[in-house]
C-alpha cells in the first residue's frame, strides 16, 4: 500500500505575516518613457508614496529610461518636484535622501541597442554588493508602438532572462493594448516573444481604485446581496462613466480612439465583469480572471443592424459646464473641424448565462457631461403586488443599489419608506455608505496599488490578454456596425447636458430611465 | 492633506447640577449640526461616526489629550466620550459639553467627529456606565480606551470593561509584573500594532532571503520593552514554527521546526521607539550564521551573514502614531489571531525562564 507522503515543512508560517502589509521582493524598476508625464505625475509619486509608507522594499530601484538628455541629478530633481506637486504623500526629507540614490537615469532610444547595452550593464552593478537586487520589472510608459521596439531589444541583450539566478522579470504595459482585437493580438505577440503571460501585467486603472475592488467585497463579503443578485430580481444594471473634461490635449490620440475604444473596452467592460461574474473559487488572480473571462464570453453579439439599434454614438457642441462655456469638440485644440470621432457612447448589452439572461445592461460614457461620476447601479424588479395602490399611493420607485466609483465613494440603496404623518405617502429614501464616514484615511492612489502588485506578482488587478481580446470584439464589432454604408449617425448633444437625446429613447423604449447623477 | 478645524467654534456648552440630562446633551449634539456658516460658500459637512470611543483621563488631562484626540478622530471617525475625572467635592458633580473635531478631506468635504467631554467628581462617577450607554451610537462597536490610570472608583471602573465591546490597553504601560494571560490583553494591546515596522521588516528579509537558513539558529536574542520584547519573540517563534519546551530551566528554551532546541533571552532597555532596539539571531556558528537587527537613528538596519553571504540593509522606520495604532486595532476587530498566537507563545516562554 502506498503511503502518502506528510506535506514538507515550510521555512516560515506565512499566517505570520497575514496581518502585515505585503512588501513585494526587492526589485529594479526600469521605466521607458520616464520624459513623460506619466512617470512624473503618477509613477514616481506612487513610489514615494509606496516608500514613505515603508512598502517598497528598500532596495529597490528605479531606472528611467528616455530619449531627452539629462543627468542622474536631472531626473531627480524633476521626479522630485513631481512628488511634491502630486504626491498625496506630505513631502518628507528623510524618505526622499532614502529613495533619491536609488533614481537612475539612462538617455537613450528605444531603438538602439547601445541603450539596451547600458542598461545591461547597469543592471549588472546592482546585481553585486550588499543591497544586491536581481528581479526586474520593466515599465512601458511609452505608446504601444514602442512595445515591440523596446521588448525585441530587450530579448536580443539578454535582459528577459528569469532564471533563477537572475531574479524575476515582469513587464507592465499601459492602456490602449492595441486599438483592435487584430492590433492586440499582433501587440501581444510581440510581447509574447520574451515574456511569458504571467509576466504580462496589463494596467486598467481603474481597477486599482478602492472601490473598485470594494464591488467584490461588498458583494462576497454580505451574504444578504448574493442571493438577489440575478435575473430573477434584477431589473436591469446602468454603468456610467461620465467625465466634465474634454480632450484636454489629447487630441491627437483620442480623435483617433473615440469613446468606444478609449472607454468602453476597458473601463465599462472591466466594472461590468466584476458586476457580472460568479465568485471565484479563491481570490487569486487565476481564478477571478477566469470568472470574468466567462462573462465576456457570454456576451451576446448581435448583428451590425441590431448593434446599431442598441447603441448611440454623439459628439458634444458648444455648452455650458459649471457655469463656464466651453466650446464644442470640433472646436478643440487638435480636432478636425469636421471629425467624426465619437465623444459619447451608450449601449444595451446583454449576457447569455444563466444569472443574467434578459436582464439589460446599460452602459455610457461620455466627455463634457455635467459632472464627473463613474457609478454602477443596480436597479431591482418591483414588488410583484402593488399592496399600497388602494391607499392612493401610485406606482412606487424601484430599489436602487447604487455603487458611486467616484467621487464620493460609497455604496447607497434607495428603499420606500412611509412619510410621517396621517395621509398614506411613501417616499423614496436612502440608505448611505460614504467612505470618508466610515473611514478616516484616505485610500491609496490607484497606481500604488499596481505597482506594489506588479512587485509582487499578483495579477489579479490586471487585465489578462484574453480579457482584452474579448473586449475588443466587442468594440470591433460595434465600430465595424458604426461604419457600415448607412450606418449609425453622429448624434449631437450640448457640453453639460447628460448626452444626445437618442440615449435616453434607448432605456425610454423600454420603460426605463437613466438615472440622474 | 487633512487640516483640523478649530473645534471652538461649534462648541456649545452644557452644564447640569448633579444630574445628568441626557437630553440636554443629545439636543447639543443635534444644535452642532445646525450651525449656519456665515462664509459665502458653505463646505459639505459630514457628521462621521464608525465606532463609539469611551476614553477615560485624568484630571486636567484633556490638554494633554487634545491633539492625540484630533488625530485619532481623523483616522478613525468616531463618537468620542471623553470621562475626565474631576477632585472630590467638585460642583457640578457631572457636567458636559459637546464639541466636533473637523477635518478636511480632498476635495473640501468637513468629515466630523463629535466628542462629548464628560467631566465628573468621583461621588458621580457610577452613573457614567449608564451615561456612555445611553450616548453610545446605536448599532456601532463601543472600544473602551483604558491608557491611564484614573481614580475612578473600581466598580465603574469594572463597569465600564463589561460595557465595553472591545477595551484596548497599552501594556508598555503597564507594571513589568503584569505580563499575563488575562483575557483583558487579548482584546487589544497598542504594543502589538507598534511592533508593526519591525515586524515587517525582520518578517519580510526572512520570507525574501530564503537563502538564510532559519533552522540552524540556535540563539536569540531581543532587546526592548518589557511588554514589546516578549511579544516579539512570540511572534517570530510563530513566524519561525518554534515550540516551547515546557519546563526548561535555563533561558526561553525552545524547539525549533527541525526538533533542535534554541535559547531566548531578552534585555528590557526602557521603551524604545516601536518597542524594539535590537533582535540577534544566530547559529551555533555565529560568525558564519547570523542575522543581526538594530536601531540606528530613523532606520532598522538588518545584517544578515549566512556562509560566504553578507547581506545589509536599511529599512526606513516609521512608528505608527497613536492613532494609527488604534485604528489598526479597530479595523481588526480585537481579533488578530496572529496576535493571540503571538501572546500565548510568549507568556510560554517567559513562564519557562525561571
Amino acid at each position: 500500500m502506498q503511503s502518502i507522503s506528510a506535506k514538507p515543512e515550510t521555512r516560515i508560517d506565512a499566517d505570520a505575516l497575514a496581518d502585515l502589509p505585503r512588501i513585494g521582493a526587492p526589485a529594479v524598476i526600469v521605466i521607458f518613457g520616464a520624459s513623460g508625464d506619466l512617470t512624473h505625475r503618477k509613477l514616481v509619486p506612487a513610489l514615494y508614496n509606496l516608500s514613505a509608507q515603508s512598502l517598497l522594499d528598500e532596495r529597490s530601484q528605479i531606472i528611467g529610461v528616455a530619449r531627452r538628455d539629462k543627468s542622474d541629478k536631472q531626473f531627480r530633481a524633476e521626479m522630485e518636484e513631481g512628488i511634491r506637486t502630486y504626491s498625496h504623500v506630505a513631502f518628507d526629507e528623510r524618505i526622499w535622501r532614502s529613495l533619491a540614490p536609488r533614481i537612475r537615469y539612462i538617455r537613450g532610444s528605444f531603438d538602439d541597442a547601445d541603450t539596451y547595452a547600458r542598461l545591461g550593464a547597469c543592471l549588472s552593478d546592482l546585481r553585486t554588493g550588499d543591497a544586491a537586487v536581481r528581479n526586474r520589472v520593466y515599465y512601458l510608459a511609452t505608446p504601444p508602438r514602442s512595445f515591440g521596439t523596446i521588448v525585441g531589444h530587450l530579448s536580443q541583450a539578454g535582459l528577459t532572462s528569469d532564471d533563477p539566478d537572475a531574479g524575476f522579470v515582469r513587464i507592465i504595459v499601459e492602456k490602449p493594448f492595441g486599438h483592435d482585437l487584430e492590433t492586440a493580438q499582433a501587440l501581444n505577440g510581440e510581447i509574447a516573444t520574451a515574456f511569458r503571460e504571467d509576466q504580462i501585467f496589463r494596467i486598467d486603472h481603474y481597477l486599482g481604485k478602492e472601490t473598485v475592488q470594494n464591488v467584490l467585497v461588498f458583494r462576497l463579503a454580505n451574504g444578504i446581496f448574493e442571493p438577489l443578485w440575478n435575473r430573477r430580481y434584477v431589473d436591469h444594471v446602468q454603468i456610467t462613466a461620465a467625465e466634465s473634461i474634454g480632450v484636454e490635449g489629447r487630441a491627437g490620440y483620442f480623435d483617433r480612439a473615440g469613446m468606444a475604444r478609449d472607454m468602453l473596452q476597458s473601463h465599462l467592460l472591466q466594472l461590468l465583469t466584476l458586476i457580472a461574474m460568479e465568485p471565484p473559487v479563491a481570490f487569486e488572480a487565476r481564478a477571478v480572471h477566469d470568472e470574468k473571462v466567462k462573462v465576456l464570453r457570454s456576451l451576446r453579439l448581435p448583428d451590425a443592424e441590431t448593434l446599431r439599434s442598441v447603441s448611440v454614438r454623439a459628439q458634444y457642441g458648444t455648452g455650458a459646464i459649471a457655469g463656464e462655456q466651453v466650446v464644442g469638440y470640433c472646436d478643440e485644440e487638435g480636432v478636425a473641424a469636421d471629425s467624426q470621432t465619437e465623444t459619447y457612447v451608450a449601449i444595451r448589452l446583454e449576457l447569455d448565462n444563466w444569472r443574467w439572461a434578459g436582464v439589460p445592461f446599460y452602459l455610457r460614457t461620455g466627455k463634457r457631461l455635467p459632472k464627473r461620476a463613474t457609478e454602477v447601479a443596480i436597479q431591482f424588479k418591483q414588488p410583484p403586488f402593488a399592496l399600497f395602490e388602494r391607499s392612493g399611493v401610485p406606482r412606487l420607485d424601484a430599489n436602487v443599489l447604487a455603487i458611486r466609483i467616484q467621487p464620493d465613494e460609497g455604496i447607497s440603496l434607495k428603499f420606500a419608506s412611509k412619510v410621517p404623518g396621517h395621509d398614506f405617502h411613501v417616499d423614496p429614501v436612502q440608505m448611505d455608505f460614504l467612505y470618508s464616514r466610515a473611514f478616516g484615511i484616505e485610500p491609496p492612489e490607484a497606481y500604488e496599488r499596481l505597482l506594489m502588485d506588479a512587485v509582487a506578482g499578483d495579477s489579479t488587478l490586471f487585465a489578462r490578454i484574453d480579457e482584452v481580446e474579448l473586449g475588443w470584439r466587442l468594440t470591433d464589432a460595434l465600430r465595424a456596425a458604426w461604419q457600415e454604408p448607412g450606418g449609425s449617425d453622429l448624434a449631437r448633444y450640448e457640453a453639460g447636458s447628460w448626452g444626445p437625446r437618442e440615449a435616453d429613447l434607448l432605456l425610454e423604449r423600454e420603460g426605463r430611465r437613466w438615472r440622474r447623477l | 492633506m487633512a487640516q483640523t478645524v478649530d473645534p471652538a467654534r461649534f462648541q456649545h456648552v452644557d452644564s447640569i447640577e448633579d444630574r445628568f440630562d441626557i437630553k440636554a446633551v443629545e439636543d447639543a449634539l443635534a444644535n452642532l449640526w445646525g450651525y449656519e456658516d456665515d462664509t459665502a460658500t458653505s463646505p459639505d459637512t459630514i457628521r462621521a461616526c464608525s465606532v463609539n470611543i469611551i476614553l477615560p483621563v485624568a484630571h486636567d488631562g484633556y490638554d494633554a489629550w487634545q491633539n492625540r484626540i484630533a488625530d485619532l478622530a481623523r483616522q478613525v471617525p468616531s463618537r468620542i466620550l471623553l470621562l475626565e475625572e474631576t477632585p472630590a467635592g467638585s460642583k457640578p458633580a457631572i457636567d458636559a459639553h459637546v464639541t466636533a473635531t473637523c477635518h478636511r478631506r480632498k476635495g473640501g468635504t468637513l468629515v466630523c467627529s463629535e466628542m462629548v467631554h464628560i467631566r465628573t467628581a468621583p461621588q458621580a462617577c457610577l452613573l457614567l456606565p449608564s451615561i456612555c450607554r445611553a450616548l453610545a451610537v446605536s448599532g456601532l462597536p463601543l472600544l473602551h480606551l483604558s491608557l491611564e490610570g484614573t481614580g475612578m472608583d473600581p466598580q465603574a471602573v469594572h463597569a465600564l470593561f463589561e460595557l465595553a465591546d472591545l477595551t484596548v490597553i497599552d501594556s508598555e504601560q503597564l507594571a513589568e509584573s503584569l505580563w499575563s494571560d488575562d483575557p483583558v490583553y487579548y482584546g487589544g494591546d497598542l504594543v502589538w500594532p507598534r511592533l508593526t515596522p519591525w515586524r515587517s521588516a525582520v518578517g519580510h528579509f526572512i520570507a525574501t532571503c530564503e537563502e538564510f537558513d532559519t533552522s540552524a539558529i540556535r540563539h536569540v536574542e531581543v532587546t526592548g520593552s518589557h511588554a514589546a520584547a516578549p511579544l516579539f519573540a512570540g511572534w517570530l517563534g510563530c513566524l519561525l514554527r518554534w515550540q516551547t519546551i515546557p519546563g526548561a530551566s535555563a533561558g526561553s528554551r525552545v524547539r525549533a521546526a527541525d526538533g533542535k532546541e534554541l535559547e531566548i533571552s531578552f534585555d528590557y532597555d526602557g521603551t524604545p521607539c516601536c518597542g524594539i532596539s535590537g533582535l540577534t539571531l544566530t547559529g551555533d556558528d555565529s560568525a558564519r550564521n547570523r542575522l543581526a537587527v538594530d536601531m540606528d537613528d530613523e532606520y532598522i538596519v538588518i545584517d544578515a551573514r549566512f556562509g560566504r553571504t553578507h547581506v545589509e540593509t536599511r529599512v526606513s522606520i516609521r512608528p505608527l502614531s497613536f492613532a494609527e495604532e488604534v485604528a489598526s486595532i479597530v479595523h481588526s476587530h480585537g481579533a488578530d489571531a496572529v496576535y493571540g498566537q503571538a501572546r500565548r507563545l510568549a507568556l510560554t516562554m517567559l513562564s519557562s525562564v525561571s
